[in-house]
């Protein structure tokens, strides 16, 4: 790999930029609401871009790339059915309830809505995961590394982990928004050149579906059976697994992304955050399924079926030193805005409601400032050592989605029925969640062991993601008529039928969210009928 | 919980299209000169378009505009 002094050179100061975002912020840092919610200070366009790019880890850029070439459009359904929907209903009717309640953190609703016990359960688990994604993006941003510049995986793990670590130790959030900004337009126009050149080389689209197996460009269509598409999904699978349960699992009850929407200045801006981020989320499949694609077109020897490296050897063939600089630059910026979005969701959860719950109750707050500093050193250590974990799966997405389907998938249907049901009791969310995740463990060792099959790995998330969230479901509306629900007047602003709706009179109908949801929901169905 | 803050404050936090316009200017500047007079060779990989020249030239105009937007101040 030819890599040049100008590309070192970009990528040196590309570190200094982010190290000294990090480094300015540093006296804006005063209480722990600075540190963990940035004042909820930040303007809309911030947050949303920042939401967009906090979910732009190794996952989203090579992983997806990765799936493009192994599922060819079908990929396209994490964004435009597994994410969507998702963004503007969390956007429209739930942020009402999150940044309304004034909480600090996604188990702290669960506190206040239901009890302590859901809450510690959610925010052990949720602690956990982030971590374990953390190391994703750590993983996946040292075999770049490695791959590229033949820098030793030790080496570039803790050169990788160490930079996040200083920006967000100094800067907290405001930091980890802000280099998310800067790392969301670097990822877009570092990436951008690569399916315009590919796209060029295989001579168009027409050219590229000569060269592709037969349903690559395809969302839709193959989709009835399971046996007709390399997922190995049909429709009912994919709409309820992926787009209903993973997807609103994820972007309405996942803290690492309702944080951004947190740090907002104002109710407009926070409902805003997720339907701004929702736009290029819209978009981004021509930034990485496309790739993808071309990668199993154009260089389908050189690739040799390792689609963890389709992007990697994508820039490899199309970027000239310079334009190869900014394109690692992008990679970089990818692992940074993934692994930082989980340091602070880390650092704040383990702060608020670990520590702050269970450890030390009644400490002054520059002492919870100084332990949400300490949680992000110990954060980013736990994430170098789940780095080695994640080296023993071969699809980064498929380990991810397992995860999701162990957390997120039944951690949904307490959040709907806690958020639109007033009768949803205490003990009824408890054991709704404690059972869901237990489904979901249980599902997947039924399904190592060999009693279940599955025609993919994928495919049996989904369907583990169903259960598991049925379940809870299911439990969750059981126990509650058996026990005690909490007084009305407890849960007002935190349950729909009990809070005043929202009235904007002063804002043209056009600036309202829900116009700016409608818009992009009816953009996301042309999308998906064009590529049907 | 909440300290109650509120509203813009004018000058309390920095201006992140200012680092976002200087990052910009800088790489797109970085690509220009290199296209400009750095080997010529080494774009048979970019399809013989000479791609630093004319992804710098975007990334200078994307890096201008932001900067013009920061000094405007408005949000």
């Amino acid at each position: 790999m030819e890599v040049h002094i100008v590309d070192y050179l970009i990528i040196a100061i590309y570190f200094i930029f982010v190290l000294g975002v990090g480094f300015a912020l540093r006296k804006r840092v005063r209480t722990s609401e600075d540190f963990f919610l940035s004042g909820r200070s930040i303007p809309g366009w911030i947050t949303g871009l920042a939401f967009m790019a906090a979910n732009l880890g190794a996952l989203e850029v090579m992983g997806m790339v990765a799936n493009g070439a192994k599922y060819g459009m079908l990929t396209n359904h994490f964004y435009w059915i597994g994410a969507i929907p998702a963004m503007l209903f969390v956007g429209i009717f739930m942020m009402p309830f999150y940044y309304g309640s004034r909480v600090r953190s996604v188990p702290e609703y669960l506190k206040l809505r239901f009890n302590e016990a859901t809450r510690g359960v959610n925010a052990i688990s949720f602690a956990i995961l982030t971590v374990l994604m953390s190391g994703i993006n750590i993983y996946a941003m040292a075999l770049v590394f490695k791959l590229m510049l033949n820098w030793s995986m030790d080496m570039s793990i803790i050169l990788s982990a160490g930079v996040v670590l200083v920006y967000i130790f100094f800067g907290g959030l405001t930091s980890s928004i802000y280099n998310e900004v800067l790392q969301f337009f670097l990822i877009v126009l570092g990436l951008l050149p690569l399916a315009i050149m590919g796209l060029v080389n295989a001579g168009g689209f027409s050219g590229l579906a000569a060269r592709l197996p037969e349903g690559f460009l395809h969302t839709w269509s193959t989709l009835d059976k399971a046996s007709h598409n390399p997922m190995g999904i049909e429709w009912i699978g994919m709409v309820m697994g992926l787009g209903f349960v993973l997807s609103f699992g994820y972007w309405c009850t996942d803290f690492l992304v309702i944080q951004r929407a947190l740090a907002a200045r104002d109710m407009t801006a926070a409902r805003k955050t997720p339907l701004i981020a929702a736009v290029p989320k819209m978009l981004f499949p021509f930034l990485v399924t496309l790739p993808g694609l071309l990668a199993i077109a154009l260089i389908p020897k050189a690739l040799g079926g390792n689609y963890n490296l389709a992007l990697p050897l994508m820039l490899q063939r199309y970027y000239p030193s310079g334009l190869l600089g900014v394109g690692l630059t992008a990679l970089l910026a990818s692992f940074m805005s993934g692994m930082a979005g989980n340091v602070t969701a880390f650092n704040t959860v383990w702060t608020y409601d670990i520590y702050q719950s269970y450890i030390r109750p009644k400490a002054t707050d520059q002492h919870y400032l100084w332990m949400g500093k300490m949680a992000t050193i110990v954060g980013a250590l736990i994430s170098v050592a789940t780095a080695y974990i994640v080296m023993r799966f071969s699809n980064l997405m498929d380990y991810m989605q397992l995860l999701f389907s162990f957390f997120n998938a039944p951690l949904f249907a307490t959040f709907l029925l806690g958020m639109f049901w007033k009768r949803a009791t205490p003990w009824g969310a408890f054991s709704g969640l404690v059972s869901g995740t237990l489904t979901a463990v249980g599902h997947y060792l039924l399904t190592v062991a060999g009693v279940l099959q599955y025609p993919s790995d994928m495919a049996g998330n989904f369907y583990r993601a169903i259960y598991a969230w049925s379940v809870c479901f299911g439990v969750t509306i059981v126990v509650s008529f058996f026990t005690k629900p909490r007084k009305e007047k407890e849960l007002v602003g935190l349950v729909y039928s009990l809070t005043p709706r929202i009235r904007k009179e002063g804002v043209p109908w056009y600036k309202r969210p829900l116009f700016l949801a409608m818009l992009i929901g009816a953009l996301t169905i042309i999308l998906n009928i064009i590529f049907w | 919980m909440s300290t109650g803050k509120k509203g813009k404050q004018p000058g309390r936090f920095l201006d992140v299209r200012i680092p976002i316009g200087l990052i910009f200017t800088l790489f797109g500047g970085i690509m220009v000169v290199y296209g400009l007079w750095g080997g010529k060779e080494i774009y048979h990989k970019s399809l013989n378009i000479n791609i630093n020249f004319w992804w710098g030239l975007l990334f200078l105009l994307f890096g201008g505009v932001m900067l013009i937007l920061s000094r405007r101040g408005a949000s």
